[in-house]
């Protein structure tokens, strides 16, 4: 398929367009939030000839262009910089943690469509019924609870009152289980919604009375003959929400000590940690431009009205 | 005749709920289709043509759609009482269905040759590449060149989808085909192609032919029978050549007289006065008496049963009947 090798090469083309905005706005957003690395390396109270030996070490005496182009240029030859307070390279610290980001989002996302995407078929299927209204409240539940809020409760009710599983940590399964929750509920809320919209609207469709007069059953209408309308919505969504995650869980990371790459976000803006902040938040545009670019792709298989241009 | 009798539609009343009030879209259908009869139903927009063509296979829309009387017997066999199992034998294989606007009625998201082949892979024993080929032959028969198989419905004109329609409706070669409106969504000039194309498959294939239709046209070139319907109603029933020339309720003459003519002198058309009788507000009596020109007291309150005029030839009106 050409086309679709002549759409990837498009995509990354533009991609490294918003990878050179996103260095720019990230350089920027970093060294307008008050204080530097050099202050807060140091110990409190250190006198203000050793915070300045501290910013000449470290480059933050040379004008702002200066210190862009010196950062730019050693992304370009694939350095990300160093970690000024890990002290070691950027790269490295982002392969450390990126990994562990990436089984959360796996699991959580598999476990996600497992419930809501059958939970969705049968909502829309039997528009109007107890299944119905369940399938709609807890998608509404879903939607309607903040991830801090929905964190802290299930902290507060499995670990604090029921001692069922850990609140923090990373290691054994029971440590994905709370994290996993919080992360996936919103969005399988969403899928559930979007799946339930998609197939009542799908199975108003002519083409669907059509599929009934030609003698196919209902199982196999849900399933395949209509499903396949109603996944386009569901693929971007998911798409979307993969990008987010891998982009970094910020909050959801930090509420439950797991040690990914949204913590190591977290982290590295709390201690001004220059480089790493504007390293990380280009790999995580990076990632998020590339699965929807394959999003993209992929709905181009589904539905052949789009077109990849 | 009466010993071959395909579907018989009896007194059938279809109701429609629905947030905007009840419709009743069918009131008394009564309608016999004989074994390679071809048989048109001519009515306006909203008459329940559709309604009726859907009632056949069960696939009403649910739950706004209800058959509340009546009864449809294929083979002598009620179609309401047959269990789910049954209807799927008989839905694509006995009696199979063209829709009326193939823009809709094709699944964007597969294959034109996917969709022809599940009738033949639900209802035959066959390997998918068997379906694939018996696919390729009937596209050829619609004249779509077999190798587009592969190609979304997207990528063909509107008469073109309506020749996939056709291909799937012939494909296991059903003992009734009800072709509902099958060219109203089409160019004038795809009309004429896709009916030559319906008139060639007649008379190839021995299959009873039920087409809903507005357009006179149609039914004179295809059919042996007319229905006229009204008000979710037949009200007259007949050899189309009967029918079309001594048209016998004053809504028929009236339909025909709607049709402009290219011959003879140019005279002003003949326009029914006021508008179709609403599902939801039928009149009493006949539905058609506050257009007729013809209607006399009776009429306001009472419905006029079918009654034979001459061989054949049924009315449903006191005054023609009475007349005759």
């Amino acid at each position: 398929m050409p086309n679709v090798m002549r759409f990837i090469l498009k995509r990354l083309g533009m991609t490294l367009v918003i990878l050179f905005c996103v260095s720019i706005i990230a350089f920027g957003l970093i060294r307008i939030a008050p204080g530097n690395p050099a202050m807060l390396v140091l110990p409190d109270g250190a006198p203000e000839e050793a915070i300045r030996a501290m910013e000449v070490k470290l480059g933050l005496d040379q004008p702002l262009p200066v210190q862009y182009f010196r950062y730019i240029g050693g992304v370009l030859k694939g350095d990300l910089g160093t970690s000024i307070i890990y002290k070691i390279p950027v790269k490295d610290l982002i392969f450390q943690r990126l990994p562990v980001t990436f089984q959360l989002t796996v699991i959580t996302m598999v476990v996600c469509l497992l419930i809501s995407i059958p939970l969705g078929i049968i909502a829309g299927s039997r528009q109007g019924t107890i299944i119905d209204f369940s399938a709609t409240m807890f998608a509404l539940l879903g939607q309607s609870m903040s991830t801090v809020w929905m964190g802290i409760l299930v902290i507060y009710i499995f670990s604090v009152k029921l001692g069922w599983l850990p609140s923090m940590g990373y290691g054994t399964w029971q440590n994905f289980v709370l994290p996993a929750i919080t992360l996936g509920y919103p969005v399988a809320a969403q899928v559930t919604r979007m799946g339930r919209s998609g197939m009542i609207d799908v199975l108003k469709e002519d083409y669907i009375t059509a599929t009934y007069a030609k003698g196919i059953g209902k199982a196999v209408v849900y399933t395949k003959y209509a499903f396949k309308n109603a996944l386009i919505p569901i693929v971007t969504i998911v798409g979307m929400q993969i990008g987010t995650y891998l982009a970094g869980a910020v909050v959801v990371e930090t509420i439950f000590a797991w040690p990914g790459f949204g913590q190591l976000i977290f982290q590295a803006v709390g201690t001004r940690d220059y480089p790493l902040v504007q390293s990380c938040l280009l790999v995580s545009a990076a990632l998020f431009a590339i699965v929807n670019m394959f999003v993209d792709i992929l709905n181009s298989f589904i539905d052949p009205r789009i077109t990849l241009h | 005749m009466e010993n071959n009798v395909l579907l018989e539609i009896k007194d059938l009343q279809v109701q429609y709920v629905t947030e905007r009030g009840t419709g009743n879209a069918l009131n008394g259908l009564t309608l016999t289709i004989h074994k390679g009869e071809s048989l048109g139903l001519v009515g306006e927009t909203g008459a329940g043509k559709t309604t009726a063509a859907l009632s056949v296979l069960n696939l009403l829309p649910k739950p706004a759609g209800r058959i509340i009387g009546g009864e449809i017997l294929y083979n002598g066999k009620s179609v309401q009482k047959m269990s789910n199992k049954e209807l799927m034998d008989i839905r694509g294989k006995k009696i199979s269905m063209i829709f009326q606007n193939p823009l809709t009625s094709l699944n964007p998201v597969f294959t034109i040759g996917e969709q022809i082949s599940m009738v033949i892979r639900k209802h035959e024993k066959c390997t998918h590449r068997q379906a694939d080929e018996k696919t390729k032959q009937l596209l050829e028969e619609v004249g779509i060149p077999g190798s587009r198989l592969h190609d979304y419905p997207s990528q063909f004109s509107g008469g073109m989808r309506q020749r996939v329609g056709i291909a799937a409706g012939i494909a296991l070669n059903p003992e009734l085909l009800i072709a509902d409106e099958p060219t109203t969504a089409l160019d004038v000039t795809i009309q004429a192609q896709i009916l030559e194309l319906m008139k060639k498959l007649k008379t190839q294939y021995d299959t009873s032919l039920l087409m809903i239709t507005h357009n006179l046209g149609i039914i004179s070139e295809l059919c042996e029978n007319v229905a006229v319907i009204y008000g979710g109603r037949i009200i007259e029933h007949g050899p189309v050549k009967d029918v079309f020339g001594t048209p016998l309720h004053p809504y028929t003459a009236g339909l025909l007289g709607a049709i402009p003519s290219l011959e003879g002198k140019k005279e002003r058309l003949h326009a029914i006065p006021g508008k179709i009788a609403g599902a939801t507000n039928l009149p009493a009596g006949c539905a058609f008496h506050p257009r007729c020109e013809m209607c006399i007291e009776k009429c306001k309150s009472q419905v006029p049963p079918m009654a034979t005029v001459r061989p054949g030839h049924n009315v449903a009106c006191f005054v023609k009947a009475e007349g005759k």
